[in-house]
């Protein structure tokens, strides 16, 4: 029986690193492809240590000839706001939904229920009119706003908040704080391995949109990273892979930072009886 | 210290059609430490939330120092409250879970510190107080919810059942040092708890709930022995008084399944006053007013049943014999030295002075 167990466990562990490997391979090739110059690329060598090593190509995008920088800080400047926004609104709006007592609470809940169903793309070209209309486009207002609140992350903040302990909000009251206060003092930092949680998620979907800034940017200083990659593979020249392979590598990094600092908490598990 | 005055107080909930709480009345002297007492949903906590500002009054009026509190913020009505389950704020210190209240009225920082410290002192947590409370054992946290509430020096504790999640041992040492810290604080207290032995013993007044209903308030000496009826006599005691169906006929009382026994002179005199003779009523016994003792025996020769007893638990000091007469059971409270293995047959002595007699319809006590 045990030694039955430990071939099961072999087989198992050799079929997870195969699909690792083979998971792997095409960012291993994307980093290596990164550090090569563009004939050793399309020489057809699927190696994956370059033979000529350079940067060059990160050279090429950070220099003031390119627009990647720009893009970058598009990128960082869309996700943070847009993050930083959505993580007030999304979580004050589950709270409401599952704390406070106003009239059509439920209607309202049912209602961001039935939306939650509605297809994003179904909801492109009426918002692109309305951003039209309010003079937003090729601004990053249109990015942001439009996506200001998320539905999916209100329903599971409310699901949080639905289970977070009345009584410790209420001893915050009995303490001296009001409504308000007991939110952002006591509620908001036990609320943080959701939030974070939320926070990369909602940073992710920022960071890797290409539909909206592709319909709603015009002008190439005001793209996104990922409408400005695109643009690598457009020019008369061909695809440039080296370029396009560092800027892609350089794009990731925000996200694995992201994920680094935020890690802890999704491993964080808090009791709120009192124990963690 | 502070006035107290719940006056006619009901609570009803949106969607509901029956009140939680129904007229509500009661006034708290100084220094008192009142239990609120009863079964699960029977209105307790409601009534103390409802004082604390959690919960709004449907009907009547709070009065504290004769000052219409109903609309007054929980902040603002100088009250300090200790929750069933602790209710630390978890991201806290200790200490600082302690000075909270404090910080948030602007106290000073020197202050703080110094009725934390007493505080912490006063309850054995001096070397916990840098800790987190999930770094603290349950007992230790409820400690901790008490200081909270003692360092904010209140006019008015609250304690919703504070000792339901600490083990029994644990709960008789808490117990003590809830009533020592009444004595040293001299502030008033309501306890809520749904164990009657904690009312019992903690209580200067218990107030009886049932049903969202005040069934008694009074000493735990008048709820004990002077219960106003049966839901009373029942529920403060523990085992439970034994309730009988029975017949009142000349003076005796038979129930047809084995119980006849006579009643003495001074307990039918109230009994036929009132009508109740030849008529149904309800006869309530405490186990400890039936005895086994052959000096019992030879005294109560009116009231002598030849019982079997059926389950025996050995308690130490004491025993429970669970036994029956005919198709009649009950249990019997005795000395552990009378201590009596099932299926042995034994003379029981009901001391009938003690006896308990209730309405049959509405369970009012006969007086």
């Amino acid at each position: 029986m045990k030694e039955k167990s430990k071939i099961l466990k072999v087989i198992l562990y050799a079929v997870l690193i195969l699909y690792a490997v083979i998971t792997l391979y095409p960012f291993l090739w994307a980093l290596a492809a990164s550090f090569k110059p563009l004939k050793e690329i399309v020489s057809g060598n699927p190696g994956l240590l370059p033979q000529h090593f350079t940067l060059d190509s990160y050279k090429y995008i950070t220099g003031t000839s390119s627009l990647f920088t720009s893009w970058f800080m598009n990128s960082v400047i869309v996700s943070l706001i847009g993050t930083i926004v959505n993580l007030f609104l999304n979580t004050m709006a589950g709270y409401a939904l599952a704390r406070l007592n106003f009239p059509g609470r439920q209607r309202i809940y049912y209602g961001f229920l039935a939306l939650m169903m509605v297809p994003a793309q179904v909801l492109l070209i009426p918002n692109y009119l309305i951003l039209m209309n309010l003079g937003m486009l090729d601004s990053f207002k249109s990015l942001i706003l439009p996506a200001a609140i998320n539905i999916g992350n209100i329903f599971m903040m409310r699901q949080f908040f639905l289970s977070f302990p009345a009584d410790v909000e209420e001893a915050a009251q009995i303490d001296g704080l009001g409504r308000i206060s007991t939110f952002f003092r006591i509620v908001m930092p036990l609320a943080r391995p959701s939030i974070a949680t939320q926070a990369i998620f909602v940073f992710m979907g920022f960071w890797n949109n290409f539909m909206q800034p592709m319909l709603y940017i015009s002008t190439p200083k005001k793209y996104t990273l990922t409408l400005g990659l695109q643009t690598f593979t457009n020019q008369q020249s061909g695809v440039r892979w080296d370029h396009s392979m560092a800027a892609s590598i350089i794009s990731i990094i925000p996200i694995i930072i992201l994920y680094i600092v935020f890690n802890g908490y999704f491993l964080q598990g808090v009791r709120m009886d009192g124990e963690k | 210290m502070v006035k107290i005055k719940l006056d006619h107080i009901y609570k009803k909930y949106a969607g509901n059609d029956d009140y939680s709480v129904t007229d509500f009345d009661m006034e708290m002297k100084d220094n008192e430490f009142v239990v609120f007492v009863g079964p699960s949903g029977c209105g307790k906590s409601t009534t103390l939330r409802m004082v604390a500002g959690l919960e709004t009054i449907s009907k009547g009026n709070l009065f504290m120092n004769g000052q219409q509190v109903n609309e007054v913020q929980p902040k603002d009505r100088d009250i300090a409250m200790v929750f069933q389950n602790y209710a630390l704020y978890p991201q806290m210190t200790v200490a600082d879970n302690m000075g909270f209240g404090l910080k948030i009225r602007k106290v000073p920082h020197t202050e703080i510190k110094k009725r934390v410290d007493d505080a912490a002192e006063i309850l054995g947590l001096s070397d916990y107080l840098t800790r987190k409370p999930g770094a603290l054992s349950g007992g230790q946290r409820q400690r901790v919810a008490l200081g909270r509430a003692i360092v904010r020096d209140a006019s008015l504790f609250l304690l919703d059942e504070p000792l339901s999640n600490l083990d029994a041992k644990l709960r008789v040492e808490m117990r003590t040092q809830i009533a020592q810290l009444h004595q040293r604080l001299e502030t008033n207290m309501i306890y809520v708890t749904h164990d009657q032995v904690e009312a019992m013993t903690m209580a200067d007044r218990i107030v009886i709930m049932n049903d969202g209903k005040v069934q008694q308030i009074g000493t735990p000496d008048e709820l004990y022995n002077k219960p106003t009826n049966k839901f009373v006599a029942g529920f403060m005691g523990s085992p439970a008084m034994n309730f009988f169906d029975v017949h009142l006929h000349d003076n005796r009382v038979s129930n047809g399944k084995g119980l006849d026994i006579v009643v003495p002179e001074g307990r039918l005199k109230g009994l036929r006053q009132q009508g109740y003779l030849d008529k149904d009523v309800v006869m309530g016994v405490r186990p400890e007013d039936i005895h086994t003792e052959q000096i019992a025996i030879d005294t109560f020769t009116d009231s002598i049943v030849n019982s079997q007893v059926v389950v025996s638990e050995f308690l130490g000091t004491e025993s429970n014999l669970y036994s029956k007469v005919g198709t009649t059971e009950f249990v019997a409270q005795v000395n552990a030295r009378d201590f009596h293995r099932p299926g042995e047959n034994v003379e029981m002595a009901f001391e009938m002075n003690k006896a308990h007699f209730f309405d049959k319809d509405n369970g009012v006590t006969i007086e």
